[in-house]
């Protein structure tokens, strides 16, 4: 277009660099923190220069903190919940898109009203139900006493997840922004290609497998990698679901590194862990993310 | 009334466009009279909404100059340059009502609230739009939509209106109505139009003169009648008409014109290689005309369309005469008049200047202003 | 709903079970226990519940703690939420203009998304450090010109501006699709009326990107409290002074170190109503105003 557009050129490219000079900057304090020793550290102070002490540092917290075991754990939680969802999601969506039938729109209702609600508000009485899974089935049993009048006693089931990878992994699953988006992507396949599959004699399942999941493969894929990032990088609902190190993820982790209050906390350390806690995702947004934000926003056209 | 202020021709000069290392349009010279429609006709990629893109000031020449009215515009914004566009998909403002949308243009121009009213008002009565004025696009119909548009084109009272292909989202009835109302309009306004179409009907419906565009390059422009009568090119021949010219290889010998295996087809005192065409609808039976095969017969109600095979194998098609009914013979003899027939260089496909009667095309085509 | 083909009693529920199975457990019977406990008081030592009523709301309620605790709530959720979408939007705006810089910033603009809000959290409070950080040497020119630790004010600016960082990619994600949704031919249709970018910027790109902004207003109140544990936990825990004491740390407070479960499943339905209720406001008053057929 034959257009002046200087002025507002001008001014997106400041907003630009300056937006850009903001999420970078405290990228690169932890950066050129974590090159830094302890003791330069406490003699200078913040410092715009790197330090040569990065692989010092780094050895440190790899061998003197529990955060490589934290990290490999965040990996674990990662893996289940991404593919758990995307699980999850593929086939609900696909009952929901693809099927006649009542009750599709109450099961979409109840799955995307979950979305409103985040886990971190239902905190306490998520975690007395992760203590026990079995409860609603005690619940249910001991409903006017008919299970004590059969059995000679209420049922008392236990069935404790806390401080287990299941335990941490599957409330974290309980969100329907997944299946939200993968219902709206499947709506944008055309009916043809069913009513041809059906022509042809192929089953539901077989033409989900068959047809629908290779079709997806793309959306799949970016939704996965959200969804592993999304967990990686929950905070709440591991701090209080797994109490033991060895369950801990590695954000979690990372802010254990410093807890004895007094002296000047080691800075440097501390940002080495960060680097390493948030390394993972971070090459993952960099590298997807054309595929990330196209599966994304899918469900916003 | 809606009124321009005056009527500005559209001079092109040595106008280029491409994209990086291709050209779109390689280097164009033409003048689009002022008040007349002329309709931009071609094939799908031939450059024909690039070129009305530059005239409108949406895209940037590569190189040459473009006026209006005189003026040189190739470096105004579009919105100096007095013209104004109708898009293919209306491109109205999905958030604002009709009567905002007509009006938006002269709210940015300052206009103030009353003289706006009453303009918006007087153009959406031009376009039988009065009844819609709250709607939102989102609630119209196509036909209602694109009436809109219209609207807000003529509202500005512009020199020029450009339109890109407006009537192809339309269904086949609604498209006809709106060509007469186009052509309605044009007569009462009568700002230079320039409308870019790939359908052969609107353009010879509607324009004063067709610019028929081929890769970029014009392959002839002039009126209706003599792009149909008088094609100066194969491509123009085989584009315009419906079913398409005839176009056969044939051999001039001085008095006949020959096929391949010695066939004698027609007279004609051409001599040499050459393209003959004839419209299928003036190829008529006679009884000592060519013996042919009828191949393929489309009934069309009106008349039919016959595909026949002349004796060497050759594809032939002809329209019988409207209302005709009833067969052919078995044993058809048509005959090609000679008054008929096109001659066209079998290298370059241009229209050979023996066979066509009037030179007026050829004049058309290198019609420009000098600078 | 578009597609419907296949035809089968059974199968769909089966296909939906494990998902609704998983939402039941951790999302549906978690809502229905806080409600439980809510009206519930739980017997020391683990002897059954006992039900009290609106014992347990005239305690949460009855108590000025609470009321400071949700008065900060409303205000972190407004400003928190306010402040990030209008961020993400100004950069969005500027990232929709073919600009050389702009392939970067779409990408380095999404790049928080992979920090937790608690590692974040750390960096900033040690960048923002009164003594070590970046406004260090500016104290040492004013004392207490900069001082999170005891100064409300600052310790919300610190914690907005924590938050900003780390909430810009979705909203910007969301937003940048809607400006590029916007047919280009609106933008030249804006330009053959006579609107210059500056003008189509409101005439044009903001009116039409309200059903994205709509989305992200209501995502964006819910994820500013989730999120506001991990910046709160690492940043302030609380202070100063239980300023910044939000509800959601506070249930955490209460029920983790208290162990006041009944307390804390109250104020839990009392955040659950309230978030509700500003989504459900939003979805009345904002939404109907907001859809345009393209």
């Amino acid at each position: 277009m034959i257009e002046n557009t200087s002025s507002i050129d001008r001014v997106a490219g400041a907003i630009l660099i300056a937006g850009l000079l903001f999420v970078l900057t405290p990228l690169a304090f932890v950066v050129i923190t974590a090159t830094q020793s302890y003791e330069d550290f406490l003699r200078n102070n913040f410092s715009l220069i790197p330090g040569s002490h990065f692989l010092e540092n780094f050895r440190e917290v790899w061998s003197r903190t529990d955060l490589p075991r934290q990290t490999l754990n965040s990996i674990i939680v990662g893996g289940i919940v991404a593919t758990g969802r995307v699980a999850l999601a593929v086939t609900t969506s696909y009952a929901v898109v693809f099927f006649t039938g009542r009750g599709r729109g109450f099961v979409y209702a109840l799955v995307v009203a979950s979305i409103m609600l985040p886990l971190e508000l239902m905190i306490i009485t998520a975690y007395q139900v992760t203590a026990n899974v079995a409860l609603p089935l005690n619940v249910v049993a001991n409903l006017g006493g008919w299970w004590g009048a059969l059995f000679g006693g209420p049922l008392d089931l236990q069935w404790n997840l806390l401080d287990t990878y299941a335990g941490i992994s599957i409330p974290l699953m309980a969100q329907g922004s997944c299946t939200m988006i993968l219902v709206q992507f499947f709506r944008t396949i055309p009916p043809q290609l069913a009513r041809a599959a059906i022509v042809d004699g192929v089953g539901p399942l077989r033409f989900l497998w068959d047809i629908l999941l290779p079709l997806s493969k793309g959306p799949l894929t970016a939704l996965g990698i959200y969804m592993f990032i999304s967990a990686w990088i929950q905070y709440m609902w591991p701090l209080v679901a797994a109490s033991s190190p060895a369950r801990t993820m590695a954000v979690v982790g990372l802010t254990r590194l410093q807890e004895d209050g007094e002296r000047i906390p080691d800075f440097p350390l501390q940002m080495t862990g960060a680097i390493l806690v948030t390394l993972p995702p971070l090459i993952l947004i960099a590298l997807f993310q054309r595929r990330i934000v196209r599966g994304l926003t899918l469900s916003e056209k | 009334m809606l009124e321009t202020s005056s009527t500005a021709a559209i001079g092109l000069h040595g106008l280029v466009k491409s994209y990086g290392e291709t050209p779109v349009i390689p280097g164009l010279d033409a003048e689009l009279r002022g008040g007349e429609f002329t309709v931009i006709l071609g094939p799908s990629g031939c450059g024909k909404s690039t070129l009305l893109n530059c005239i409108a000031g949406l895209e940037r020449l590569s190189a040459g100059r473009i006026t209006i009215g005189g003026r040189e515009v190739q470096e105004e914004e579009p919105k100096n340059r007095r013209l104004a566009m109708v898009f293919q998909n209306y491109a109205l403002y999905p958030h604002m009502t009709v009567a905002e949308n007509i009006g938006y243009a002269l709210k940015v121009a300052g206009v103030n609230k009353t003289e706006r009213a009453a303009r918006v008002a007087e153009a959406a009565r031009v376009v039988e739009l009065g009844d819609y004025l709250d709607r939102r696009p989102g609630q119209l119909s196509g036909g209602q939509r694109q009436r809109v548009a219209i609207a807000r084109a003529v509202v500005r009272e512009p020199q020029v209106l450009l339109y890109d292909e407006p009537l192809s989202n339309l269904d086949a009835k609604l498209r006809h109505d709106m060509r007469r109302e186009l052509a309605e309009l044009h007569r009462r306004i009568g700002a230079t139009s320039v409308f870019v179409t790939h359908d052969q009907v609107e353009a010879m419906t509607l324009a004063d003169r067709i610019m028929v565009l081929n890769k970029g390059r014009i392959e002839q422009f002039d009126t209706p009648e003599a792009i149909y009568h008088r094609p100066a090119s194969t491509f123009v021949a085989g584009f315009i008409g419906s079913p398409a010219m005839n176009l056969v290889d044939v051999t001039g010998e001085g008095g006949v014109l020959r096929l391949a295996d010695g066939t004698a087809l027609a007279a004609h005192s051409h001599r040499g290689p050459a393209i003959l065409g004839i419209r299928p609808e003036l190829v008529v039976p006679a009884p000592d005309g060519l013996p042919v095969q009828i191949t393929y017969r489309e009934e069309l109600g009106a008349h039919a369309v016959l595909t026949l095979r002349l004796p060497d194998g050759t594809a032939l098609r002809m329209a019988t005469a409207l209302g005709q009914r009833g067969g052919l013979p078995t044993d058809l003899r048509v005959a090609l008049p000679a008054a008929e027939l096109h001659l066209f260089d079998p290298l370059t496909g241009k229209a050979l200047a023996s066979a066509t009667p009037a030179t007026q095309t050829k004049k058309a085509q290198h019609d420009h202003v000098p600078s | 709903m578009k597609q419907e083909i296949f035809r089968s009693r059974w199968l769909p529920w089966w296909l939906s079970a494990p998902q609704l199975i998983v939402l039941f457990l951790f999302f549906y019977l978690p809502i229905a226990l806080a409600f439980f406990w809510a009206f519930h008081l739980e017997q020391p030592f683990g002897g059954g519940s006992e039900f009290v009523g609106l014992e347990n709301f005239r305690r949460v309620l009855g108590s000025g703690e609470f009321w400071t605790s949700a008065g900060a709530t409303l205000l972190y959720m407004i400003l928190a939420s306010g402040t990030s979408i209008t961020t993400a939007l100004i950069l969005a705006l500027a990232a929709d203009r073919a600009l050389k810089l702009s392939p970067l910033a779409r990408n380095v603009f999404i790049w928080p998304k992979a920090v937790a809000s608690a590692s974040i959290g750390v960096i900033f409070v040690f960048i923002l450090n009164p003594f070590l950080g970046i406004l260090a040497p500016l104290n040492e020119i004013w004392p207490g010109f900069w001082n999170p630790r005891t100064n409300v004010t600052h310790t919300y600016i610190m914690l907005f501006v924590t938050n900003v960082w780390n909430a810009i990619p979705f909203t910007f994600i969301i937003l940048l699709a809607g400006l590029q949704a916007i047919p280009q031919e609106l933008h030249k249709a804006g330009a053959m009326d006579g609107s210059g970018p500056w003008r189509r910027l409101w005439d044009i790109q903001l009116p039409l990107l309200t059903p994205q902004l709509f989305v992200v207003i209501v995502l964006e109140v819910a994820d500013s409290l989730s999120g506001s544990f991990g910046l709160i936990d690492t940043m302030t825990q609380g202070g100063p002074g239980g300023s910044t004491n939000l509800l959601v740390y506070k249930i955490y407070s209460d029920g983790f170190k208290a162990y006041d479960l009944s307390g804390a499943a109250t104020q839990t339905v009392i955040l659950m109503v309230l978030v509700a209720c500003i989504t459900g406001f939003q979805y009345f008053f904002l939404e109907r105003k907001v859809n345009y057929d393209r």
